[in-house]
């Protein structure tokens, strides 16, 4: 390495991390940032990744161990401290206040990192940010009408303000289309190669290659290795991630997937004609979309997060009101109808957020599967009496054969992790025996062992003979598990894949409108 | 350990602590008195203990845990109405109309039959809150308190204008004939009560109730009806409110007189025990049963010469800690 002879800018010893609850998120950690390198933190989900900057950022307390800048020793009590010695942190999902313009909270930032620049050198300084850096966005937009892109262009923009000279990027990509990657990735050399130390957190090795120096992997906690591109192998860097016993078992799921039998289409479970659907700003959010799946059959739906997939989702399930168009469930018209609707014809419903959307928070699982099944068919309810000994016979039942990790059916169903939760959703979504599954990022911020779990769950699904729609962001999940991929883009369908897909043209289609 | 249980040991455990450390705080704040701590502390507990506290609290038991029975469900939906008061009055009245005005004798059926009328009327002016809520967005603490004054001025037209008698602001009392004993009135209560702690535990709709409450957007998408399901605990908790006005009248009051802004206080009593029972209407009887205590309590205490805003503010220090003690609890439990 030849950084010998450059003092690191921060530097992390022996970090350790232990949640309340005993979760151990950080252990014996110890990592340095040199000035212009791009340093990768690579590793899958739960790895501790976000923790580990967030200490760095000041927005936690490290449990034991020290923080270094620029060899001096500090103590961070907030975000502001953090600030003040030239550490920013650009979150995954963007903390932005929504009611405030861009320009308000760039303001607001500059204040918070001790600078009190008025309106309007904030304004000057944009300008010139702009010029230098090519990121382009309108001051005077409010936060909430931008999309997720924007949100995180006004992120990266708060740390060149306030002249960061450590830049923690935390996965930046993950919302991304291939194009705006690109984008991105030549950003972060920039911030480098100007004398800054970046850190880039991403679970996908592809990324850690192509713009990292050194690629630092975490798993479980603990920092196992850090390698530099040079000497980097792909097959090393994947079995530093997941461990070599877990790659073996992972490679066995996918192949035993390519051999599962395909179930017979028959009949149309969802037909969608001319959908429009209001988002919650007031304007369109989907613009007559159409679309048809048959039983048995797994329709994807790609896009860019924000061009509609949500409401148009909750078109589907009954809680989002469409303006005008038909939705038609097992040949019943459901266009105008509730939700109680859609459970009656015994359609299953996976939500893209687990706790609130799916569950209950604070209540069993007992309670959560009666919830799950209210208005269906199978309900354990009889003239309006909860039968809670057959609902709980359910959930032992959903827990048992999903395998969920679970003390038992009364367990509270905020009290599992990600993983488990999501397992006992699809498993209480599939006691329905549903004709249509309805699934928006069932996978996300799911370990990838979990993720493939989730996925056979959905394949055995189709081959027992339901229609699986499935919205991801995910265009590699899409590709894995759909028959037939549908694109859309500003609330239209416009792209249509049969398998074997051609990826170039769906990514084409995901960010060309 | 099954959840339920674990919830309700903790609760308990809140209970007694929440109480022991009342007791700590009032003795300190009885020593300056001018009856020493010892002093004060005797004449506590013997009012507390006497027959006397205790056969005078229930009359009061009646309407505040015929409230706080039906705004824990109302509470437990997330539906925060303040409109208890306002159904116990409107109930008072009903009951009275029908029972003076139409029927015009007593028997076990007309009383029976003023009773249930005046949980019509309780739901009535209760489901307008709902409605209001469901219908227009109309904020349900807003327009509950608002339908409270409009109760009051009815009560005070009424007892001024045609229901007025022998020149004073009240009506004529009622016969003895037109008359519930307290047991029946205390009966009836519980036994809503209970009804109610069925009604959660057991139905469907205990189920949909929580759900709007924790998760709305959950309850939405598995086909619960947000809107439905607060239309009928509004009209619930209106219904056994206005119960507890018909009894209140039939047993204690027997005339209605005319009432300050602050309306008769049992539905606000009852917003409190509401809360201090759990949100459960087992525990919102029993956190009835303490506050109708401690407000009989007011009137033993004031003979021995301890003021009554002294008093007030013991009965307030007694709610606060039980209340925060129980709620420490319940959540250590969670974990």
């Amino acid at each position: 390495m030849n950084n010998g002879d450059k003092r690191p800018l921060l530097s992390l010893r022996n970090i350790t991390k232990i949640y309340p609850g005993g979760v151990v998120a950080n252990k014996d950690v110890s990592l340095d940032i040199y000035p212009g390198e791009v340093l990768a933190l690579l590793g899958e989900n739960g790895a501790g990744k976000t923790t580990l900057v967030s200490i760095a950022a000041g927005l936690i307390k490290p449990t034991e161990g020290q923080i270094l800048v620029r060899g001096e020793p500090v103590i961070f009590n907030s975000p502001r401290d953090a600030m003040r010695k030239g550490i920013a942190l650009v979150p995954q999902n963007p903390m932005l206040i929504d009611n405030f313009t861009v320009l308000e909270n760039l303001v607001l930032v500059s204040r918070l990192a001790g600078k009190r620049h008025g309106i309007r050198l904030v304004r000057k300084q944009l300008e010139d940010l702009e010029k230098k850096y090519g990121l382009s966005i309108n001051p005077s937009a409010y936060v909430w009408s931008l999309s997720f892109g924007e949100r995180q262009k006004v992120e990266i923009l708060k740390a060149l303000l306030i002249d960061a000279s450590i830049v923690l990027l935390d996965e930046p990509t993950t919302h991304l289309s291939p194009i705006e990657v690109d984008k991105l990735l030549s950003l972060t050399r920039q911030l480098a190669d100007e004398g800054r130390g970046v850190v880039f957190i991403t679970h996908r090795l592809s990324e850690a290659l192509r713009v990292a120096e050194r690629i630092a992997v975490m798993r479980r906690g603990r920092l196992v290795a850090i390698v530099s591109r040079k000497d980097a192998h792909v097959d090393q860097l994947l079995s530093y991630m997941f461990g070599e016993e877990r790659i073996k078992r992972l490679t066995e799921i996918v192949k035993r997937r390519r051999s599962l039998p395909r179930g017979v289409r028959k009949d149309i479970v969802l037909r969608v004609n001319d959908l429009w659907v209001r988002g919650p700003h007031g304007g369109f959010s989907v613009r007559g979309a159409s679309l048809e799946l048959r039983s048995a059959e797994v329709l994807g739906v790609a896009g860019i997060a924000g061009n509609g997939q949500r409401e148009f989702f909750e078109a589907l399930i009954g809680i989002r009101k469409p303006s005008r168009g038909m939705i038609s469930i097992c040949g019943t018209d459901v266009t105008f109808r509730d939700s109680s609707a859609r459970g009656r014809l015994g359609v299953g419903i996976i939500p893209e957020d687990r706790l609130g959307w799916a569950l209950v928070p604070g209540k069993s699982l007992v309670f959560n599967t009666v919830l799950g099944l209210y208005s269906s068919p199978k309900a354990p309810i009889r003239f309006s009496i909860v039968d809670w000994r057959a609902a709980r016979k359910m959930a032992e039942n959903i827990i048992r054969s999903l395998e969920v990790k679970a003390p038992g059916p009364d367990a509270n169903a905020e009290s599992l992790s990600g993983g488990n939760m999501q397992r006992f959703i699809v498993g209480r979504e599939l006691y329905k025996l549903p004709c249509l599954l309805l699934a928006m990022n069932p996978t996300s911020g799911l370990d990838v062992e979990a993720a493939e779990r989730i996925r056979d769950l959905l394949l055995e699904e189709a081959a027992r003979g339901a229609g699986i729609l499935l919205i991801s962001e995910d265009l590699d999940e899409l590709v894995e598990v759909s028959d037939r991929i549908v694109v859309m883009s500003r609330g239209r369908i416009v792209y249509e894949a049969h398998r074997p897909f051609n990826i170039d043209k769906i990514a084409e289609a995901m960010t060309v409108s | 350990m099954n959840t339920r249980l674990r919830g309700v040991i903790y609760g308990a455990i809140g209970l007694v602590l929440g109480l022991l450390f009342s007791v700590l705080v009032s003795l300190i704040l009885g020593s300056f008195t001018g009856l020493g701590a010892l002093g004060f502390s005797k004449i506590f507990l013997s009012s507390l203990l006497s027959k006397d506290t205790w056969t005078s609290a229930l009359p009061y038991f009646v309407p505040i845990a015929a409230s706080a029975s039906g705004l824990a469900l109302a509470y437990r939906a997330g539906f925060i109405t303040i409109g208890a008061e306002g159904q116990v009055m409107l109930g008072a009245v009903a009951a009275y109309w029908l029972l003076y005005y139409v029927i015009g004798h007593g028997s076990v059926a007309a009383v029976t039959a003023a009773i249930l009328f005046a949980g019509l009327v309780g739901a009535l002016y209760g489901g307008l809150v709902g409605g209001l809520r469901v219908g227009l967005g109309v904020n349900e603490i807003l327009s509950s308190l608002m339908l409270n004054y409009i109760a009051i001025g009815i009560v005070n037209y009424l007892v001024a204008g045609p229901w007025q008698q022998g020149g004073y602001t009240r009506t004529a009392p009622l016969p003895p004939s037109m008359s519930i004993g307290l047991s029946a009135a205390v009966l009836i209560v519980v036994i809503a009560g209970l009804l109610l702690e069925l009604f959660i535990v057991f139905t469907k709709y205990g189920v949909a109730i929580d759900s709007v409450r924790l998760a709305r957007k959950a309850a939405q998408t598995y086909g619960i009806g947000i809107a439905s399901t607060i239309l009928i605990v509004a009209l619930i908790q209106g219904f056994v409110a206005g119960i507890g006005g018909g009894a209140l009248l039939l047993q204690l009051l027997r005339q209605l007189r005319s009432v300050g802004l602050g309306g008769w206080g049992y539905g606000y009593m009852g917003i409190l025990a509401a809360w201090l029972g759990g949100l459960r209407p087992l525990g919102a009887l029993a956190a009835s049963l303490l506050i109708a205590i401690l407000y009989s309590m007011r009137s033993t205490l004031q003979l021995y010469g301890v003021s009554d805003s002294f008093v007030l503010a013991l009965e307030a220090i007694i709610v606060l800690s039980v209340l925060a003690f129980t709620t420490l609890s319940m959540r250590r439990g969670e974990r």
